[in-house]
């Protein structure tokens, strides 16, 4: 049998939607990434006019207002995810949270992305003993579970929001490394035909293309499944206490904090961990779907 | 001999991918700590430390040496047990740690395991009925759980069994009434065991069934979609087909020869998996109250505890480096092309 | 004598773009003591025709029409009762020798399983012992260095020629009424092209085996074959006569098949090759599928596609024969 072409954002996009899973995780994430972006937008822009309630005209509630009266109260139609502890509305904290799982996982799998590829690009470059070490220290950084270590490093820095995420960048880029080193390395078999015979503005379009086009389709495909990964990661996190934004809400913290109420307050803690479960299983789908594309795995 | 050789690479490897782990953290909190003032207000886990505090630590670790000096001495200090003195619980770091750890292991290590059976069982099914409904339930199965933050997972379980249906206790490490028999091994349940003591063996493994199956739910996933997709490879292989031409049953072929070569792979994943559950466990000792590591180091989180946190991420390595040594001699086992070049 | 009848058989595959037709309404008929050799160009279908045979489709595949086995329809019949002819009656041997043997399990252990499967369909009890000693034997014939040591070994430590050997062995053992064979040949050394050739021939003649030979090489079917078939994206464009399709090809096809075929006395000038390569079963060219590269090619081959026609002995699918 031969071979459909794949490539291509516009393909991409083509097959996702004629398969019923991917189209789920695409309009998951679509929603999730679009709701960030204007909550987002108006978070920075209340924060920034010193008039917080601007970041939440959007809501149904003031996701921040104590109300003791309203304590755990089940979810009802005017609270539909009910209540906490004060009487604030879990949905609406809920929203309020979604900026900034969505903004740490963007910066971490893009900053990993970056990371990756300068040091996998130069160690395959260089090969010998740098590529020799490289690779060991990606090793040594994927033997310990992500999370382990993230803890390691943001309790030594102080678990602040920055921090954590400057944790996740430290062990989130070796993966990315270990793909731009394969990249290179199958380059450089070529290079030897055929770079040697190319100008020199050729040979940069030549490196160009396999070190950047080519590379663009699995690191979508491989980036999307990612971005579930750091949103977990960070969510088991700030469930520990670690890098919980400073004045807003976060998801993995209010099912920690409702931890309390079990059992008969069930709903304080399972609907933030059912939102992130719906987040990550959206970036799964579309991710895993993705691969399956670009591998040419067509399903049957 | 062939096979010892192999395992001293992989052990010298083992130690290597250690080492360097060490080195990775400490220039880790150089770069964040990068004086010594800075490096002892880690030390003490506080920003607010008197100067002739810090320069008595200062002193005390030698954090005014230079950084390979530094490292050399943790390590020199390693090889002979000692991981610094802990703060909070007044006594030396690693054996506190292995107060904790045994609790854990004992909870992770069938966790692990029934991971495994679970992944290749579901994966298994999965790969013989694909794109059969039951391929589709297990797809949805292992998508959800790989999903699922590991609280999430942890407290639906709590609410369900132990809160509603009341068939399990709902946290704790045994029925706080009975007393643990004493220390023969580091390992409670194994002491109960061995002294006979069931009513508390009894009461552990019941506290014990709600974090186990928590943990291998979140870490199964992996070993489905491995088996699965494995599978699906190798039925289309020529060994496969050759088989199933010799007028082996359809049955056979995919239960014993395409899934005994598939186990070859999975074992590798083992090491993963025990990681997986480790990590894990952090959160769910968490939700159960079960006293391990992983509470242990929820405590060490919230007190700034920089010994304790360096420490437990030094013994889950080893520990995860063991794991890995017994996944590479299973796959010795398995695989006659490894255990004969 | 008729040992295999191929009637009208279409396969389809299932993908994500659609219905794809590998085998477009083919058919053939295999006789008693026959070595047929299906030729065609990678991506024409000629691995489905075998797995189509012997029933191992992948499980996204389909199909309609007949494949009449001894006069039984083999399509009709179900996954157990499949099991029956397979081995025993028909057997297929793959591409990839290498790869045709389980890793993990000795290679002894792998023709006694097969020993004893049949035996067990033929409801016979033979010892452990007599199985040892028959392939044993089996490996005497074929010339195998140390039958006891190989015997003992995984697959990984025997050679490819080793390998193949093992797997004509364990045809042997079976003694199917009909062998296919995928490019058995493609795995090893030119220099043993020739023996494992040989063989085929031995155990055609001596085993009263009739062969499916399937090969890209039409060369190797012409050293082989009795017949031929010739295939091109799931069609056959011509079948007859082995003798007579090498001395006097009628398809262009063909011709461009044998004229591709390097000469040892005529060492002058660069090899001839077809221009231009097959088509995907997704993209398939109106008219004769052969057109783009043909030739040969008139304005009515782009339009409709020509019928299988007799001509003599042969059957070929061609406008210049209509």
């Amino acid at each position: 049998m031969s071979e459909v072409t794949t490539g291509g954002l516009k393909y991409m996009l083509k097959m996702l939607i004629r398969d019923k899973a991917g189209l789920l995780g695409l309009i998951i994430v679509s929603l999730f990434l679009g709701w960030s972006f204007v909550e987002g937008m108006l978070e920075i822009i209340a924060a920034h006019l010193r008039k917080p309630s601007l970041g939440w005209v959007l809501l149904p509630y003031d996701p921040l207002k104590i109300n003791l009266a309203l304590s755990l109260k089940p979810p009802s139609l005017a609270h539909i995810m009910g209540t906490n502890l004060e009487g604030q509305d879990i949905f609406s904290r809920i929203l309020y949270a979604m900026p900034w799982d969505a903004f740490i996982a963007v910066v971490v799998v893009f900053s990993a992305i970056i990371i990756g590829a300068l040091l996998g690009i130069f160690a395959g470059w260089a090969g010998g003993w740098v590529d020799e070490l490289l690779m060991r220290i990606t090793d040594a950084f994927l033997t310990l579970p992500a999370l382990i270590l993230v803890i390691a490093i943001s309790v030594l820095l102080g678990p602040t929001y920055q921090n954590t995420i400057f944790g996740l960048i430290a062990v989130w880029w070796p993966t990315y490394a270990r793909f731009y080193r394969a990249q290179v390395l199958r380059l450089k078999g070529m290079d030897f035909v055929q770079a040697t015979r190319l100008s020199r503005v050729s040979r940069f379009k030549f490196y160009y293309k396999y070190l950047f086009l080519n590379s663009i389709d699995p690191i979508i495909a491989y980036a999307a499944l990612d971005f579930g990964n750091v949103i977990l990661t960070y969510a088991t996190l700030a469930f520990l206490g670690i890098g919980k934004p400073v004045g807003y809400p976060e998801l993995g913290a209010m099912a920690s904090d409702g931890l309390s109420a079990l059992p008969s307050g069930w709903w304080w803690p399972v609907f933030p961990g059912l939102t992130i479960l719906v987040i990550v299983v959206g970036f799964v789908l579309l991710g895993d779907r993705l691969q399956d594309i670009i591998a040419g795995r067509v399903t049957y | 001999m062939d096979t010892i050789i192999f395992i001293i690479r992989r052990l010298i490897n083992a130690l290597f991918t250690l080492f360097l782990l060490i080195v990775i953290i400490f220039v880790l909190i150089h770069i964040i700590a990068p004086t010594p003032e800075a490096l002892a207000r880690i030390y003490a886990s506080s920003p607010h430390v008197p100067p002739q505090a810090l320069q008595a630590i200062i002193q005390k670790y030698g954090l005014n040496k230079p950084l390979y000096i530094q490292i050399l001495t943790y390590i020199w200090n390693l090889l002979h047990g000692n991981l610094g003195f802990d703060p909070y619980y007044k006594a030396p770091e690693l054996s506190v740690i292995m107060r904790f750890l045994p609790i854990t292991l004992e909870l992770v290590i069938p966790a692990t395991i029934l991971a495994v059976v679970l992944g290749i069982l579901t994966g298994a099914i999965a790969a013989a009925n694909r794109n059969k409904p039951i391929d589709y339930i297990v797809r949805g199965v292992y998508l959800a759980t790989w999903a699922a933050p590991p609280f999430f997972v942890a407290i639906i379980l709590q609410l369900i069994i132990a809160y509603y249906l009341h068939l399990l206790p709902p946290y704790g490490l045994f029925n706080p009434s009975l007393t643990a028999p004493k220390d023969i091994t580091p390992f409670p349940l194994i002491n109960g065991i061995i002294t006979g003591d069931w009513p508390f063996v009894i009461s552990m493994i019941r506290h014990m069934v709600l974090p186990m199956i928590t943990l291998a739910i979140i870490s199964f996933g992996i070993v489905t979609r491995i088996t699965r997709a494995t599978m699906i490879d190798y039925m289309e292989s020529d060994f496969a087909r050759l088989s199933i031409m010799k007028g082996l049953p359809r049955r056979r072929v995919v239960y014993g020869v395409v899934l005994r070569n598939a186990s070859i792979p999975i074992v590798t994943l083992i090491a993963l998996l025990f990681g997986y559950s480790v990590a894990g466990a952090v959160v769910v000792e968490e939700i159960f109250q079960y006293e391990g590591m992983g509470y242990f180091i929820t405590q060490a989180i919230f007190n700034l505890d920089y010994i304790a946190i360096l420490g437990t991420t030094i013994i889950i390595g080893i520990s995860i480096i063991i794991a890995n040594l017994v996944a590479d001699l299973l796959y010795g086992l398995l695989d006659p092309r490894v255990r004969l070049s | 004598m008729v040992l295999l009848q191929i009637r009208n058989l279409n396969v389809y595959y299932n993908t994500l773009i659609g219905k794809v037709k590998i085998l477009n309404d083919l058919n053939l008929d295999v006789d008693y003591g026959d070595i047929v050799g299906v030729v065609g160009e990678s991506g024409s279908g000629k691995s489905t025709l075998g797995y189509a045979i012997a029933k191992i489709l992948p499980p996204n595949a389909s199909m309609t029409g007949e494949i009449l086995f001894e006069g039984v329809n083999l399509l009709n019949l179900d996954e157990k009762e499949m099991q029956k002819y397979r081995g025993t009656q028909i057997f297929m041997v793959f591409q990839n020798a290498l790869n045709s043997l389980n890793p993990v399990k000795k290679v002894g252990f792998q023709l006694e399983e097969a020993l004893k499967i049949k035996y067990q369909k033929m409801g016979k009890k033979v010892s452990e012992d007599e199985i040892y000693k028959e392939v044993i034997d089996v490996f005497k014939d074929l010339r195998l260095p140390d039958p006891e040591v190989i015997y003992e070994r995984y697959p990984h430590q025997l050679s490819g020629g080793q390998i193949q050997r093992v797997i004509i062995a364990m045809a042997l053992l079976l003694r199917p009424k009909l062998l296919i064979a995928d490019e058995p040949t493609s795995a090893i050394d030119v220099t043993l092209q020739a023996q494992v050739v040989n063989l085929f021939k031995q155990i055609n003649q001596e085993a009263k085996i009739s062969i499916i030979f399937i090969t890209h090489d039409i060369s190797l079917a012409y050293a082989m074959s009795n017949r031929i078939l010739v295939l091109y994206a799931g069609r056959i464009m011509e079948e007859g006569n082995t003798e007579e399709i090498i001395k006097d090809p009628m398809h262009p096809y063909t011709q461009g098949l044998i004229a591709s075929i390097p000469k040892v006395s005529k060492s002058s000038g660069k090899l001839y090759s077809i221009p231009g390569l097959p088509p995907s079963f997704y993209t398939l060219p109106a008219g004769c599928k052969f057109h783009p590269r043909c030739p040969k090619v008139m304005p009515i081959c782009k339009e409709k596609e020509p019928q299988e026609v007799h001509v003599n002995n042969r059957r070929v699918r061609c406008w210049l024969y209509e």
